[in-house]
């Protein structure tokens, strides 16, 4: 049963709240901030994907396939309590179609505090930060800063097996992480150079995200 | 179908095409760091700013002005104070306008510029310089064939490394390496005066492994990018290794693991204590010379070209029985064992370049004077 190991709402909104916060926060430190909705659901998705690379416990194992790239709904209420408490802020927002908003995430006034206490409090955060720093680095300096539609070329969410509106299921009790046996795969293939499993295994699967998005 | 897509058909929608890409294209995604640390800083700004100087070589242009990059731990805090522009995507492709820039940046794309370029390198020195930056690591990139790493910075106690990025053949074997080395020990160690506490009485810092280490590390990476990943505290085995440098895709390039070690006469006083205990030349020599079993276990485990021992000594006297005892144990196991002397003071270093000939080798005795 997926309920027995998945954590309650109110803890992983708590969670979530974490790790939105640690993600904006590294990317400002890089230079990387504010950063777009769209931007920030790839980051938290392929976080939670490839988390077992850090050592991280992922906060969900699962996304709805809707749309070019993975979105959290209840995630996003997170983000935006978060940009009315202070401690993120939003520095800009993108209007679109069908009165559609998109709004550019940066750190808040009480976001830098409240980001060192969770570093210096808590082991997992750091492992969290550590996993979300390459992330960051990986993406941003590359596709992500132009497009964030992954969808259709991320291994887990665009599986032809999981038709759209369907559940794409990547929790531990699935074998079906595909973005971890790529990883993985990757690793493996380039041995002889040595990779380091953890940070190489996020930047090659980020390289390939790179690579397929240029075929698209 | 390749071997690589073969073995990926079941990872959901992954692109075959350009997994074997990433395969193919091999070390270009790989970190030789962590994200947002210097020395992934200086590996990729040195690859960006090389790859820049190649574009314009390839299209006969010369570099309009220097291009300046700065490592600082926060570029977005230390930018927005200093009123720079923010560039997410600075460094991102070599075919964009570098000339003139100067910038702080954190990761390996992307930085903090200062609104106005710069033209020549007195004005760069000196926004370095209001900036309050001049103890950071800075790269610049001088024309099209010279790039300069200052390691810790422009008013840094450590001499700048230069690259000559040329586009004739270098070839990247362990002679190669050993020139490196002894640049390295020329340029930075012989006379270094950070890696000292107390030169008078030839303490040294703390931990002076560690502080030789990261500072060839830096010299080393400034040296390879591009070409090799070079890595530091590398798992091999049961141990780590010190620094690897494994060539990216020149086949006649050469591998080599480095074991680093340090010989003193006296351990560093710990905290609170002032009388350092001596180090007998013989537990210094049995020190140095373990470092031999080291990196010829590590470079069997793992197929290196080459194997190097590198002690840095810092007792008195250049002493040869710390040479001769590494070359006996680094003989029987094919290591290349290098003693890199560090001198106490300027006094010292030029005693021992430039001795006066010693009174027997020149005949007789000099007449008294008359």
């Amino acid at each position: 049963m997926s309920g027995a190991t998945e954590s309650p709402p109110l803890a992983s909104a708590g969670m979530w709240k974490a790790w939105v916060l640690l993600c904006i926060s590294e990317a400002h430190r890089m230079g990387m901030a504010p950063v777009a909705t769209s931007q920030l659901h790839v980051i938290l998705y392929l976080a939670n994907t490839l988390a077992d690379l850090f050592g991280v416990t992922r906060v969900r194992g699962r996304v709805l396939k809707r749309g070019a790239y993975p979105f959290f709904p209840d995630v996003q209420r997170e983000i935006d309590r978060l940009a009315f408490s202070g401690v993120l802020k939003i520095e800009h927002v993108d209007f679109g179609a069908k009165n559609h908003l998109a709004a550019h995430y940066a750190v808040g006034p009480y976001g830098a505090q409240i980001f060192e206490q969770l570093l210096d409090r808590s082991p997992e955060a750091q492992r969290t930060a550590r996993l979300l720093r390459e992330l960051v680095c990986a993406c941003f300096g590359r596709f992500l800063a132009a497009r964030a539609d992954i969808g259709s070329i991320d291994a887990n969410y665009g599986d032809a097996n999981v038709l759209e509106g369907e559940v794409v299921d990547f929790s531990e009790w699935s074998t079906e992480n595909n973005n971890m046996k790529l990883a993985r795969h990757l690793i493996d293939r380039l041995r002889a150079l040595r990779p380091d499993a953890q940070r190489d295994g996020v930047r090659l699967y980020c390289d390939y995200l790179d690579k397929a998005m240029a075929l698209i | 179908m390749s071997t690589a897509n073969s073995q990926v058909t079941s990872m959901g929608g992954a692109r075959l095409a350009a997994v074997d890409d990433v395969i193919a294209m091999g070390a270009s995604a790989l970190s030789v760091a962590d994200a947002g640390t210097k020395e992934a800083f200086l590996d990729a700004w040195t690859r960006n700013l090389t790859e820049h100087a190649r574009h314009l070589r390839a299209k006969s242009e010369e570099l309009a002005a220097p291009v300046v990059l700065v490592h600082v731990d926060n570029c977005a805090d230390i930018g927005s104070n200093l009123s720079w522009v923010r560039r997410p995507m600075l460094g991102g492709a070599p075919t964009d306008s570098l000339a003139g820039i100067l910038a702080i940046g954190t990761a390996e794309v992307g930085a903090f510029i200062k609104p106005d370029r710069l033209q020549d390198t007195e004005s760069i020195t000196q926004a370095i310089e209001q900036a309050g930056l001049g103890g950071r690591l800075t790269l610049a990139l001088m024309s099209t064939s010279q790039l300069i790493i200052w390691p810790h910075g422009l008013d840094g106690d450590m001499e700048p490394s230069q690259r000559d990025l040329s586009d004739a053949p270098v070839v990247m074997d362990l002679d190669a390496l050993d020139r490196n080395l002894l640049q390295f020990y020329e340029k930075v160690a012989r006379q270094s005066r950070t890696w000292w506490k107390d030169r008078d009485q030839r303490i040294t810092v703390e931990n002076p492994e560690a502080t030789v280490q990261e500072d060839l590390w830096l010299f080393l990476l400034g040296a390879y990018s591009g070409r090799a990943l070079v890595k530091c505290e590398t798992v091999i085995g049961h141990g780590r290794a010190d620094i690897t440098v494994r060539p990216i895709s020149q086949p006649m390039d050469a591998s080599a693991v480095l074991e680093l070690k340090t010989t003193r006469d006296v351990r560093t006083p710990k905290q609170g204590t002032v009388t350092p205990s001596a180090i007998s030349l013989k537990e210094n020599i049995e020190w140095a010379r373990s470092g031999v079993q080291q990196t010829a276990a590590y470079r069997d485990d793992e197929s290196f070209d080459g194997a190097y021992l590198c002690v840095y000594d810092f007792c008195a006297g250049n002493r040869q029985e710390i040479e001769d005892g590494i070359q006996e144990a680094a003989k029987a196991h094919n290591v290349r064992a290098r003693r890199y002397w560090i001198t106490a003071s300027h006094k010292e270093h030029r005693e021992d370049r430039y001795p006066f000939p010693s009174p027997n080798t020149e005949g007789s005795a000099p007449e008294a004077a008359e």
